[in-house]
C-alpha cells in the first residue's frame, strides 16, 4: 500500500460534508421547482402560452354567449372518459351556415374553414392533464350531479380556455372527495380508486 | 489513471450529481402537450376508449383470425381471435407486426404514373384518371396479351380477379409468391391429386399424433399454417393419449423447428424421399407393421444406398423405424424440403407411403383433408406453379403479353435472376402494380393503384388448412389512411364500365354489395341480413363449431414401386461447389415483411442475428476454406453473386451452405432497402417436370472471401455458437 493510498483522518467527514451539501442543494432546488408549478400566479401565464401554442384564438365566452352546451361540444365527459376535443368536422357542422368567413370576416372562422379544406387539424395545448398515474373518469363526476364549473370554473367568462383551478390531489380530496357522507367518503378517501 | 484517489474521486462524482439535479430542476416539471383534434371524428368509439374488431391476418396463406385494439380510430395492437378455430386467441410474430404495414412512412398515398419507368419520378393521379387511363390501355390490347399475376390473394380477390380474367379473355391469372414455393405448396398439391385423389393441402393431425416425422416442414416457424401447427405440436406436447409425444425432423440445417424437436436428423440436401423410402424398406422387410404385403413397392429400394447418400447410418434408419412402429399414431409430413428437387412427387409419395404403411391416412393423429368447399368460391385460391410462371416470362420476352397487372406478390424481388424476369419485364410496354408501398416490381411499373392495406380492407379467406369449414372474414378496422382503393373495387369498376359479358360475370356495385351477396349464402332461414352482417362482422366470419375431419378417398401412392436411383437428388453445379439450402425467415418470410421495422429487429431464433444477410458454413467445412465467423464472402452461382456475412453454425450438414431468404431489397421502403441481401437472385432455375416446381434445392454455389470482416449484429456471444460448443 502506497502513502497515497492510505486512508487520512478527516477522509470520511470530507465525503460527508460533500453529501450533506447535495442533500440541501437538491432539496432547494426541487422546493424552487415545485413552487413554480404549484404557484397560482402559473394560472394566467399558462393561460398567455395556451393562447400562443393554440392554432387559433377560440372563443369560449361567445359560443356559451349563444346557449351552446359544455356538451355539445365536449360529449366526451357524459358518455366516456375523457371529455376531448371537438373535431374540426364539428366545427365547420355549424360555421359552414353561422358566421361563415367570407361574410363576417371572422379571422378565426377563416382558419378553420381553411384547415377543414386542407384537411389539417387544429393543434390545441393541454390544459388540464393529469399524471398517468391518475386514472380519472369525467362519467361518475357528471353522474354524482357535479356541473363543468365545479371543477373548470366559469367558462363562460373565459376566451381561450385555461386552468381555473389547480387540479391535483389536493384539489380533488379538500375540496370534494373528504366532505362527502361517510359510506362515500371511505370510498373517495381511497388510495385505489384514482391510483388504481 | 494514477492519480486518482477514492477521496477525488468521491469529491468529483458529488459535483457531477449536484449538476445533474441543478440543472434538472430548470426544467418545467408541468408537461406540456398539444392535442390534435379530429378532422373527421371516427365513426364509432369515444375517445380513450378501446374497441376491438375481428378480422383476418393476411402476412401470409394461412388465414388466421385476429382482434384489432383500436382506440381514438387508430388500430394499436393485433392479437390472435380467441374464438377462431383456426389459431385460438395465438399469433405469430409477423401477424402482430401487421400494424407496421398500416403505418408504413413510406406507403404510396395515392394513384401514381410512371412515365419513364424506374426512375421513381411518380405523378399523381386522382382516381378517375387513373382508372380511366387503365381502362383505356385495356381496350388498347388484345385481351390475350394481358397477364395478372397475384401474390397471397384473398379468396374474394381472387374470386373477383378470376372471373374478371375469365370474361375479358385474359390469360388465366396466376397465384405465386416465392414464400409458398419454399414452403412447397404448389408442389404439395400437386403431389396430393396424385396420392389423395385431391389438389388440397393434407391436414396432419399432429395433436393426436404420438410421433411425428416431418421430412423438411418446419411447421413451427413458416410451414403453410405455422400457427394453426404450433398449437396442435403443443396439445400434442401436453400429452392428449397420456404420454408425450415424440417429434423427429429430418433437415439438412438446424432450424427451430429442429431445434424444439425431440430428435434432428442431419440429412443431405434432397435426401428427404430417399430417408423416407428407407425407413419404409425397413418397416416393410423387418414386417414391423405387419404389412409384408407391400414388399414389391420397395423393391427397388437398398437401405445401404439410402444410408450412403443420405448420410444417416444404416442402424440409425433402423432404429428411427423402430419408434415409427412402435407408436399407435404415428404420421409423416412431407414439407418443403421434399418439393425442392427435381423428382417432388416421387419424394412425396415416399413420405406419404409411410402413413399409408401405418394405417394413418383418414385416422385419428394421421392424415387427413380439409372440408369440402360447398361452392368454388369458398374455396382457398389455388397456387400456379413456377413452371407456368416461367412461360409467363418466356411469353413476355416474346412479346406475346403487353400488358401486365400484379398485385400481392413482388416478382422483381423474389423471382430467380435466371428466369430471366427483370428483362422479360422491361419489354413489357405497360405494367400495373397495385402494391400500396414501392417494392421491386412497383417501381419498375407504368401505373401504381395502391390498393388499402389488411388492416383497412374488406375481404373474406379460406384458408388451405383447416380441420372444419371456415371463412375467415375481414373487415376494415379503420378508416384508410390515404387515398388508396381496393383492388376488388378498381375490377368492379372496371367491369362495370366495359359492361356486356364482365358486368354479368361481376354483378355488384361495390366490394361489400360482393361480400354481402356472395355471403348470404350463410344466413339462416330466419335471420335477418342486416343482423346476419352484423353477427359475421362480430365474430370474423363463419365457422363449424365442431372439427369435420375427412378423409382422403383415393390413394394412389401404390400405383407405381419406389426406387433408389430416382429418388437421388440431382444437384447442378461443379464439384467444387457446395448445395445452397435457403430457408424462409421466420420473420421477413420470403421479403414480404422486410418494410416492418420490428421484424427486421427480431432475432433469428437459431442464429439471433438482426438486419444482415449471413451464410451458414458449418466449422469443419469452413476451416477446409480457410473462412472464419465475420468474413464476409462472396457467394457465386451460376446466375449471379452475393454478398454474405460468415456465421459457423455446428448445426448444419458438412459442405452445405444455408441462407435466409428475406433481406436484400432494392427498394421496399426505408426499413427494407439497402440491409443484406437477396440468395433468391443466385438460384439456377430448374423445374421439375412433374410439379412444374422450382427445384429451389438443387443450386449449388462456390464461395469467395471477399478479404474485408464485418461483426454480425447477433443477441449471442461475439464469439457465435460454434465457438461456446468448443470452449465447453
Amino acid at each position: 500500500m502506497t502513502d497515497s493510498e492510505k486512508p487520512r483522518p478527516g477522509h470520511w467527514r470530507r465525503t460527508l460534508v460533500v453529501f450533506l451539501a447535495l442533500v440541501v442543494v437538491t432539496g432547494l432546488a426541487l422546493a424552487f421547482g415545485l413552487r413554480a408549478v404549484a404557484g397560482t400566479e402559473s394560472v394566467a401565464a399558462a393561460s398567455a402560452e395556451a393562447e400562443a401554442e393554440a392554432t387559433i384564438t377560440f372563443n369560449h365566452r361567445r359560443h356559451l354567449a349563444a346557449d351552446i352546451p359544455c356538451l355539445f361540444c365536449h360529449p366526451g365527459a357524459i358518455n366516456g372518459q375523457v371529455a376531448s376535443i371537438p373535431s374540426l368536422q364539428k366545427c365547420v357542422g355549424c360555421h359552414q351556415n353561422i358566421e361563415v368567413a367570407r361574410e363576417s370576416g371572422q379571422v378565426t372562422v377563416n382558419t378553420v374553414l381553411q384547415m377543414w379544406d386542407e384537411g389539417r387539424p387544429l393543434e390545441w395545448p393541454s390544459i388540464v392533464d393529469l399524471p398517468d398515474f391518475v386514472y380519472f373518469n369525467h362519467r361518475p363526476h357528471l353522474a354524482a350531479g357535479k356541473n363543468c364549473e365545479y371543477c373548470h370554473g366559469d367558462v363562460s367568462q373565459m376566451t381561450m380556455a385555461h386552468e381555473a383551478f389547480r387540479i391535483n390531489m389536493g384539489f380533488c380530496l379538500e375540496n370534494c372527495h373528504r366532505h362527502q357522507d361517510p359510506v362515500k367518503r371511505e370510498r373517495l378517501m381511497d388510495c385505489a380508486t384514482c391510483h388504481m | 489513471m494514477p492519480d486518482l484517489s477514492r477521496r477525488k474521486f468521491l469529491q468529483a462524482s458529488a459535483l457531477a450529481a449536484t449538476t445533474v439535479v441543478v440543472s434538472g430542476c430548470t426544467v418545467d416539471l408541468q408537461r406540456t402537450e398539444h392535442l390534435e383534434s379530429y378532422v373527421r371524428p371516427p365513426e364509432e368509439g369515444l375517445p380513450g376508449d378501446n374497441l376491438w374488431f375481428a378480422s383476418t391476418c393476411r402476412q401470409c396463406s394461412a388465414g388466421c383470425g385476429i382482434i384489432v385494439r383500436v382506440s381514438n380510430g387508430r388500430a394499436r395492437k393485433i392479437e390472435g381471435n380467441p374464438h377462431h378455430p383456426l389459431n385460438q386467441g395465438k399469433l405469430c410474430a409477423r401477424g402482430q407486426a401487421a400494424l407496421q404495414e398500416l403505418y408504413d412512412p413510406d406507403r404510396l398515398r395515392n394513384a401514381v404514373r410512371q412515365a419513364d419507368r424506374g426512375t421513381l419520378a411518380f405523378q399523381p393521379l386522382y382516381w378517375e384518371d387513373a382508372l380511366a387511363e387503365l381502362s383505356g390501355r385495356l381496350r388498347s390490347v388484345d385481351a390475350g396479351e394481358i397477364a395478372l399475376i397475384l401474390g397471397n390473394p384473398s379468396s374474394h380477390l381472387w374470386n373477383v380477379a378470376s372471373r374478371f380474367a375469365d370474361a375479358l379473355g385474359m390469360r388465366p391469372p396466376l397465384a405465386y409468391t416465392f414464400g409458398d414455393e419454399l414452403t412447397g405448396q404448389p408442389s404439395l398439391l400437386q403431389a396430393s391429386a396424385v396420392l389423395l385423389g385431391e389438389a388440397a393441402q393434407p391436414v396432419y393431425d399432429i395433436a393426436n399424433a404420438e410421433a411425428v416425422f416431418s421430412f423438411g416442414a418446419n411447421f413451427l416457424e413458416t410451414w403453410i399454417s405455422p400457427v394453426y401447427y404450433s398449437r396442435a405440436y403443443s396439445r400434442m406436447r401436453r400429452g392428449p393419449l397420456g404420454k408425450r409425444g415424440y417429434v423427429v425432423q429430418f433437415e439438412p440445417r438446424l432450424s427451430s423447428t429442429a431445434v424444439s424437436a425431440d430428435e434432428w436428423v442431419r440429412i443431405r440436401p434432397g435426401t428427404e424421399g430417399l430417408v423416407a423410402s428407407g425407413l419404409g424398406k425397413i418397416l416393410v422387410d423387418k414386417g414391423l407393421l405387419g404389412a409384408t404385403a407391400l414388399a414389391g413397392f420397395y423393391e427397388g429400394v437398398s437401405v445401404a444406398e439410402v444410408a450412403e447418400a443420405s448420410g444417416v447410418p444404416a442402424e440409425e434408419l433402423e432404429r428411427l423405424a423402430g419408434i415409427f412402429a412402435e407408436v399407435a399414431s404415428p404420421v409423416a409430413i412431407a414439407g418443403g424440403g421434399v418439393t425442392a428437387h427435381t423428382g417432388g412427387i416421387e419424394a412425396a409419395t415416399a413420405v406419404h407411403a409411410l402413413n399409408l404403411l401405418a394405417g394413418q391416412v383418414g385416422q385419428p393423429g394421421g392424415v387427413y383433408l380439409p372440408p369440402a368447399p360447398a361452392d368454388d368460391v369458398f374455396a382457398p385460391p389455388p397456387l400456379s406453379s413456377f413452371a407456368e410462371v416461367q412461360q409467363l416470362i418466356d411469353d413476355m420476352r416474346a412479346g406475346r403479353v403487353k400488358l401486365l397487372l400484379v398485385h400481392g406478390a413482388n416478382p422483381a424481388f423474389e423471382l430467380p435472376a435466371a428466369s430471366g424476369f427483370d428483362s422479360a419485364l422491361a419489354g413489357v410496354p405497360y405494367v400495373v402494380s397495385f402494391s400500396s408501398t414501392v417494392d421491386e416490381t412497383a417501381a419498375r411499373a407504368s401505373l401504381v393503384l395502391p390498393d388499402h392495406t389488411n388492416l383497412e380492407a374488406w375481404g373474406y379467406h379460406v384458408p388451405p388448412v383447416a380441420d372444419r369449414m371456415l371463412i375467415s372474414g375481414q373487415q376494415p378496422v379503420m378508416r384508410p389512411l390515404y387515398d388508396t382503393r381496393s383492388t376488388v373495387d378498381v375490377f368492379l369498376a372496371l367491369a362495370q364500365e366495359f359492361g356486356g359479358a364482365v358486368s354479368e360475370a361481376l354483378p355488384w356495385t361495390n366490394e361489400v354489395d360482393m361480400l354481402q351477396t356472395v355471403l348470404d349464402a350463410f344466413r339462416g332461414q330466419n335471420v335477418a341480413p342486416g343482423a346476419f352482417w352484423a353477427e359475421w362482422r362480430r365474430r370474423g366470419g363463419q365457422w363449424a363449431d365442431a372439427p369435420e375431419w375427412r378423409a382422403p378417398a383415393a390413394s394412389g401412392a401404390f400405383g407405381q414401386p419406389l426406387s433408389t436411383q430416382q429418388l437421388m437428388p440431382r444437384l447442378g453445379g461443379d464439384e467444387s461447389a457446395h448445395p445452397l439450402h435457403l430457408y424462409p425467415s421466420i420473420t421477413l418470410f420470403d421479403g414480404r415483411g422486410a418494410n416492418k421495422a420490428w421484424l427486421q429487429e427480431t432475432p433469428d431464433p437459431v442464429t439471433t442475428v438482426s438486419w444482415q444477410t449471413w451464410i451458414e458454413i458449418e466449422p469443419h467445412t469452413a476451416e477446409e476454406l480457410g473462412l472464419e465467423d465475420g468474413d464476409v464472402v462472396r457467394v457465386i452461382s451460376m446466375a449471379t453473386e452475393v454478398e454474405a456475412i460468415v456465421y459457423l453454425q455446428p448445426g448444419l450438414q458438412e459442405g452445405v451452405l444455408a441462407m435466409p431468404v428475406g433481406r436484400g431489397h432494392e427498394h421496399y421502403g426505408r426499413f427494407a432497402k439497402g440491409y443484406g441481401s437477396n440468395p433468391i437472385q443466385l438460384l439456377a432455375a430448374i423445374v421439375d417436370e412433374d410439379t412444374g416446381g422450382l427445384a429451389w434445392g438443387a443450386t449449388q454455389v462456390r464461395i469467395e472471401p471477399v478479404g474485408r470482416q464485418q461483426e454480425l449484429a447477433r443477441l449471442e456471444s461475439d464469439a457465435g455458437i460454434a465457438y461456446m460448443r468448443e470452449e465447453h
